[in-house]
């Protein structure tokens, strides 16, 4: 134990030693030679590296998962034999493909929704609270950022918790609701429930980030704006949608984005409670189940579909930040 | 995973904070890098002679070994036998390495070309799957197969002798047949052990109708994602007894279908009245895939018993162990063979275990093979329980710590028929995975509620069509 931690303890000194090294000394060069020179290679001194660090670990991969996933899932004579479409086809097929999918869409239609949702709401209410009890009331929403999502699985497992009539309740949840005679639900059993209970684990994850960013967003408007619709007579309700909400658009977009991204590459909450049983199934949880299986044909098809869901939303979002920046 | 869409997020706010930030976060990013690949010095092993004949066999080197084991208790006993082996070759040594994530990981390994020296395989399935990739090393030129098939419990060696070459070694056993109660209910209730299934459900229906437990079993198959193993178990232990060893080979081997009349006939006929009856199982039906299969035996250790019944392998007396640290084998709790259902298969008993199976050509790892195949090799874990001998015939019973071990080696040697756990002998797809039409996975939603039995079943007959297709 000890030894591994020392030996890691050097790798990691070692690592970003040589890393420091290596940038220093390729700048150090093209200083030497200087003139022109310098000015044309400069960037790509620094830009390099970084390039080839994509370039290996995701330019490359992506091209292999295409190949990988026109290989067979089975070996005939040591060998995966090229099968062209065929895994295309067999996991277009599959109706679990499709429920995932779907969950997927419910997920992204719910998740980001509600969380931003929750963040504005605080947001808007603790920008009204004095600068000490704002930062509390913050602090304790954004809390949850800092578990991991197995983590958070972990504690709402106490929540969902369903013990036999028999026995007392011990879930939170539904202890709460035995206090008005109602019968216990099987949160992750019930496939009413079950989407949405695991959707809720996500949106106490994330109303904190959402918080974060549109709290800097209700700040940055100018108070001119609002002090002059309160002078032409709007109500509160009217300058915050008519005056604030217009004016934070932008940032309520990008929190949009960037947790729905998030949220199209849900997998961990998934997989450590129903692990997809009762029609939870998610595309990563759904790819990861082949991948663990050794089916990388399958398993490749599947990623593709991810990656091809999650672009166009990732194009959005670095598009709207570009705007943003070009505003600024 | 989390990590990564939190560094996503943290560079978006990074690049709109400060552009002077990027050449940095480069510089992290390969240095984390360097150092993700400056980790793994696994070392490619060292081909020793592999010509034909007898395998080089050596006294000093280095042995690298992969498993499923990460609990305590495993990891302890395996120690001991590493520790015996070391005692006889002090010069040899051998680098264990336990993942729950044991089978992405063997794959990928053996897919990068650094697969360990010894994997053990807790299912054959998944060995089978690597014999047909072709990266498995036959083991008949480094063992005595003859003492061996002689040695350990019959058609053990058949599960890994693929194209009439043996290809792995069993280390350990467990039983699978077995059904735990309390002595103490049984004389509250006046109950007696059964000798016959219709004993045994005769039993249940009296204690459902008297007030000592609360019902007559307790059924957990929820394992995290593993769930629905010990479903496939119960099955795999009736079809034993209903339509005997050679049809299960059958049905194992996907001749037989799920839905065929004997199958699902003897599921409809044994299985589903016990599970489905909510007069039978603690928490009724909908309990069942709930139960974390190691939370539900205790419900038969406590002095108000929620029932009174609990089929399970030997190995759950590590959790009886756990729940209650006091409770005593033989006064406490208790346990009896699954009774058979026809006279005529005899006593079959079902079981499970594990496998070492060689990947590079080591004659190091080749020594620890064959010296794991001498019987006097598990007495280190013997000794500490949770271990049975797969060489029974010839294991010396008495290294056993407790009677519980001692009795389950007796019914291991004194069985008509020895089969192994079916699930772990199918293809892995069908018969050790979450995904949608595994023999987990459909009978899980089956008993969840969620679809017919005839369409679960229906199901896994399509999915193992297609993963042998």
């Amino acid at each position: 134990m000890g030894e591994t931690l020392l030996s890691g303890f050097i790798a990691i000194l070692a690592g970003v030693a040589g890393v420091f090294a290596v940038f220093w000394g390729l700048n150090a060069l093209t200083e030497r030679i200087g003139g022109t020179f310098e000015e044309k290679f400069k960037p790509w001194v620094f830009f390099g590296p970084a390039f080839l660090v994509v370039a290996v670990f995701l330019i490359y991969p992506f091209f292999d998962t295409i190949r990988a996933s026109m290989y067979a899932d089975r070996f005939v004579a040591g060998e995966r034999p090229f099968v062209g479409f065929e895994n295309y086809q067999s996991v277009l097929t599959d109706s679990e493909t499709w429920l995932s999918l779907l969950n997927n869409l419910q997920w992204i239609v719910v998740v980001p929704a509600l969380a931003v949702l929750v963040g504005l709401v605080v947001a808007v209410l603790a920008d009204r609270l004095p600068a000490k009890r704002e930062s509390i009331v913050k602090s304790v929403i954004f809390l949850p950022m800092a578990i991991s999502f197995v983590g958070a699985a972990a504690i709402f497992e106490l929540i969902y918790k369903i013990e036999p009539a028999s026995r007392d309740q011990t879930g939170v949840l539904n202890a709460f609701l035995g206090l008005f005679g109602i019968e216990s639900i099987s949160w992750y059993g019930n496939t009413l429930t079950n989407d949405f209970a695991l959707m809720a684990i996500m949106v106490w994850m994330q109303a904190g980030f959402a918080m974060v960013l549109l709290s800097a967003a209700i700040k940055g408007v100018p108070q001119e704006t609002i002090e002059a619709a309160h002078i032409d007579g709007a109500t509160e309700f009217q300058t915050f949608f008519r005056v604030v909400i217009p004016q934070i658009a932008s940032t309520i977009v990008v929190v949009l984005t960037t947790i729905l991204i998030l949220v199209l590459k849900i997998f961990d909450i998934v997989r450590v409670t129903t692990n997809g049983r009762g029609n939870t199934q998610v595309i990563a949880n759904y790819f990861y189940t082949f991948f663990e299986g050794g089916n990388y044909g399958r398993a490749g098809v599947v990623v593709l579909l991810l990656i091809f869901m999650t672009l166009p939303f990732m194009i959005i979002n670095v598009k709207r930040f570009r705007e943003q920046e070009a505003t600024r | 995973m989390p990590g990564r869409e939190d560094d996503d997020r943290e560079l978006i706010v990074k690049i709109t904070r400060n552009r002077a930030w990027r050449p940095l976060t480069a510089a992290t990013a390969l240095a984390l890098v360097a150092v993700a690949c400056g980790g793994g010095d696994n070392g490619e092993a060292e081909n020793g002679d592999a010509g034909s004949g007898e395998a080089e066999l050596a006294e000093s080197g280095e042995v690298t070994m992969l498993h499923a084991f990460t609990g305590e208790e495993d990891l302890a006993g395996l120690n001991a036998i590493i520790d015996a082996f070391n005692e006889e070759y002090p010069d040899i040594e051998v680098l264990q390495e336990g993942s729950n994530d044991f089978e992405s990981l063997a794959r990928t390994r053996i897919g990068a070309s650094s697969a360990p020296d010894i994997i053990l395989h807790p299912q054959p399935g998944l060995l089978e799957g690597f014999y047909n990739q072709g990266v498995v090393q036959p083991v008949d030129n480094i063992v005595d197969v003859d003492q061996l098939e002689s040695d350990a419990v019959g058609g053990l060696l058949d599960l890994v002798t693929f194209g009439d070459e043996l290809y792995a070694v069993p280390v350990r056993l467990a039983l699978k047949s077995l059904v735990w109660y309390s002595p103490q209910t049984f004389e509250a209730g006046g109950y007696e052990v059964p000798e016959t299934w219709d004993e045994m459900m005769a039993l249940t229906d009296q204690m459902a109708s008297d007030d000592v437990v609360t019902a007559p079993w307790c059924i957990g198959i929820e394992s995290g994602d593993a769930t629905g193993w010990v479903a496939t178990d119960w099955v795999e232990d009736i079809l034993l007894r209903s339509i005997g060893p050679e049809a299960y080979d059958e049905w194992v081997a996907g001749e037989l279908a799920f839905s065929s009349d004997e199958v699902k006939g003897a599921i409809e006929e044994y299985l589903v009245p016990i599970w489905t009856n909510d007069d039978y199982v603690f928490g009724g039906q909908e309990q069942i895939a709930r139960a974390a299969f190691g939370d539900s035996v205790s419900g038969l250790l406590s002095d108000d018993p929620e029932c009174g019944l609990h089929r399970q392998a030997t190995f759950i007396e590590g959790f009886i162990e756990q729940n209650d640290p006091d409770a005593e084998f033989g006064t406490d709790y208790d346990f009896f063979y699954l009774p058979p259902i026809l006279e005529e298969y005899g006593n079959p008993v079902l079981g499970a275990g594990d496998f070492a199976a060689l990947y590079t050509e080591n004659p190091a790892a080749n020594t620890l093979i064959k010296w794991l195949t001498s019987p006097e090799a598990g007495e280190g874990w013997a000794a500490q329980g949770g271990f049975l001998s797969p060489y029974a015939p010839v294991f010396d019973g008495s290294v056993y710590p407790s009677d519980s071990s001692r009795r389950a080696s007796e019914i291991l040697a004194g069985a008509t028929s020895f089969r192994f756990d079916g699930s772990d002998t199918m293809p892995g797809d069908v018969g050790s995975s979450s995904q949608s039409g595994s023999f987990w996975i459909e009978m899980t939603d089956w008993i969840q509620g969620n679809q017919s039995l005839d369409d679960a079943l229906a199901n896994i007959d399509e999915l193992y069509a297609e993963v042998s297709g």
